[in-house]
């Protein structure tokens, strides 16, 4: 496995496509191995496809198209600007808000930091924000998004570690709402010392706050349906995603009205793009996994890691830092799909809740997205905004302490992360 | 050469795009009838049959529009020269490994062609496993174009040059 590991690392730093790069080098370990039949890796990566339970995640991912396309998206900023648009700095806490109401119908921090820097980006400029700041906050901003239900990161981490992705979701929700508290708090105070203005000038009429509560309506209850749908066991993650596409579906052509041959279209367009990059290195990972579980992998890294500490905080917190620098140079969805099977066996070996630790390592691994050098939110938003990784890394340090702060939190007092998810799902 | 990769191209998009919508309406439907105690777990079996071909055509579709992750940290930094060389070693194992793909996967669909889907014995496991030499063979012939591309651009650029 060591020439695997050496190998999978040289393809990945000559620019080779993960996907690929674990493949080939995922092949090597069964040509050091000629006892084994070479078609194994064949067998091992179309039998992930027939997993049931992943095909939440691909059907999650045409939701998420979807529902960009259907026209919810300008009802929730209206709803946005409602709720923030007085404050100092009001297109800056809009975006705050904006995300944590998209969260609740799409999944990745990703898409939504591009959409929001297409929709609010030159607005915030216009009205004297400094580059690097707005795009520090429609960076970080994102990091919302996979953290409300449905977070595709939930999904990945639950369908290949065997958690119930119900309570991933409900634990979801106060990590959510302490982020946005910690990065509207870090905006109000950088909008009043630099004297950036509200958005608005008057308070919304209610006349107004009514009509934009009922725009958005459609997308504040997906989340509820989605956890009562799951809570009461009527459906399975897989039906729960089917159920979100038809839902997408269903407002776009009936409610918004937005959704037409051309944007269905262009929905499906990006999804199979979308399919293609998740699943195909998820199916491909299969590979890995067979030589991981012969060579018995997890246990000789929970060796190594249980002989530094064997105290589940201390653990925890080093398991973390190595998420997190990983994060800094690969891609969220990549770490979770990799490392999940060699972190959760140990935390839950020391007895960690497997549930507390799949929000831990979404929110660590969505950082990575928002950090130099290979943020993939931060390219998005950098190059859509025309700012300098410079810029953006100055003055988006706040909202990085804001973030690494609640991070700590949720570390270290996992009551916060599991309160709800006990609540609701019971012990 | 290139119109045949182009029709195969929108053959593969439109084939996958059915075959996604059929799977959220089967797996939909078949939430639907166990809800009213009618389970129909026929609807599973397909639905995860029509995902293995969707999600390795997927594949192919990604790799054509360059969407599949990489980390371009290193090569992004090198000569235009050693970046274009790395590319042009990128596809060439890419093409070796879907060469493998193709050979084990037919390999495997003929040896297994007995073992039945999902117990179902008039249709073969074969027709599931088939999806990835197919889908690797779709993604060798993008590969082939990419390094074409690749050869072609950097001859072109060394022609300019050696005009100056």
């Amino acid at each position: 496995m060591l020439i695997v590991a050496i190998a999978f690392a040289v393809l990945v730093l000559i620019g080779m496509p993960v996907a690929f790069a674990i493949g080939i080098s995922g092949v090597l370990f069964f040509l050091q191995h000629p006892e084994l039949p070479f078609t194994i890796p064949i067998q091992q990566t179309v039998s992930q496809t027939q997993n049931f339970a992943l095909l939440a995640i691909p059907l999650f991912i045409i939701a998420g198209n979807f529902m960009n396309k259907s026209g919810i998206t300008e009802e929730l900023l209206k709803l946005a600007s409602v709720i923030a648009g007085r404050l100092r700095g009001g297109l800056a806490q809009m975006s705050l808000v904006l995300s944590g109401l998209m969260g609740g119908v799409s999944g990745s921090a990703i898409a939504d930091a591009a959409m929001q820097s297409r929709m609010l980006g030159a607005g915030m400029m216009k009205r004297g924000m400094s580059g690097g700041f707005t795009a520090g906050v429609l960076s970080f901003g994102s990091i919302l998004t996979p953290i409300i239900p449905p977070g595709l990161g939930f999904i990945i981490y639950g369908t290949i570690g065997q958690v119930s992705i119900g309570r991933l979701f409900a634990a979801g929700i106060v990590p959510a709402l302490l982020l946005w508290v910690a990065l509207a708090v870090t905006v109000a105070i950088v909008s009043r010392r630099r004297g950036y203005p509200p958005a608005r000038e008057k308070q919304a009429s209610l006349g107004e706050a009514a009509g934009a509560l009922r725009g958005g309506i459609w997308a504040l209850l997906f989340p509820f349906f989605l956890l009562a749908g799951l809570r009461f066991g009527i459906f399975t993650p897989s039906e729960i995603g089917a159920f979100a596409v038809l839902y997408a579906v269903f407002i776009g052509v009936l409610v918004y009205r937005k959704l037409k041959t051309r944007q269905f279209l262009e929905a499906m367009e990006g999804s199979l793009s979308d399919v293609g990059a998740v699943m195909f290195l998820i199916a491909i990972s299969a590979v890995f996994s067979y030589g991981i579980v012969i060579e018995r992998i997890p246990e000789v890294i929970s060796g190594a890691i249980l002989g530094l500490t064997d105290d589940l905080n201390g653990v925890l917190a080093l398991v973390v830092l190595v998420i997190l620098v990983l994060g800094f140079f690969i891609d969220a969805t990549v770490l979770i799909i990799m490392l999940t099977p060699i972190f959760l066996p140990l935390v839950q070996q020391l007895g960690g809740d497997p549930v507390h630790f799949g929000v831990v390592f979404v929110v660590a691994a969505t950082i990575g997205n928002f950090t130099p050098p290979v943020g993939a939110a931060m390219y998005a938003v950098c190059s859509i905004l025309k700012v300098s990784v410079k810029d953006y890394t100055r003055e988006s340090a706040p909202l990085f302490v804001a973030v690494s702060i609640v991070a700590l939190l949720l570390i270290f007092v996992p009551q916060i992360v599991l309160f709800v998810p006990d609540l609701l799902f019971n012990r | 050469m290139r119109a045949l990769h182009a029709g195969l191209g929108r053959i593969e998009a439109v084939a996958a795009g059915v075959l996604l919508v059929a799977m959220v309406l089967l797996i939909f439907g078949g939430g639907i009838a166990r809800l009213m105690a009618m389970p129909l777990n026929w609807t599973i079996d397909f639905a995860t049959c029509f995902f293995a071909w969707a999600c390795f055509l997927c594949a192919d579709i990604a790799w054509r529009r360059d969407a599949l992750m990489a980390i371009e940290l290193v090569t992004e930094r090198l000569s235009p020269g050693a970046q274009r060389l790395l590319l042009l070693l990128n596809y060439a194992l890419i093409t070796g490994f879907m060469a493998y793909i193709i050979y084990a996967g037919l390999l495997l669909s003929w040896v297994s062609r007995a073992r039945s889907f999902q117990g179902i014995p008039s249709i073969s496991y074969s027709w599931v496993t088939m999806s990835l030499p197919v889908g690797a063979a779709l993604i060798a012939f993008t590969t082939l174009l990419k390094l074409a591309d690749t050869l072609r651009a950097g001859s072109s650029a060394e022609n300019r040059g050696g005009a100056r």
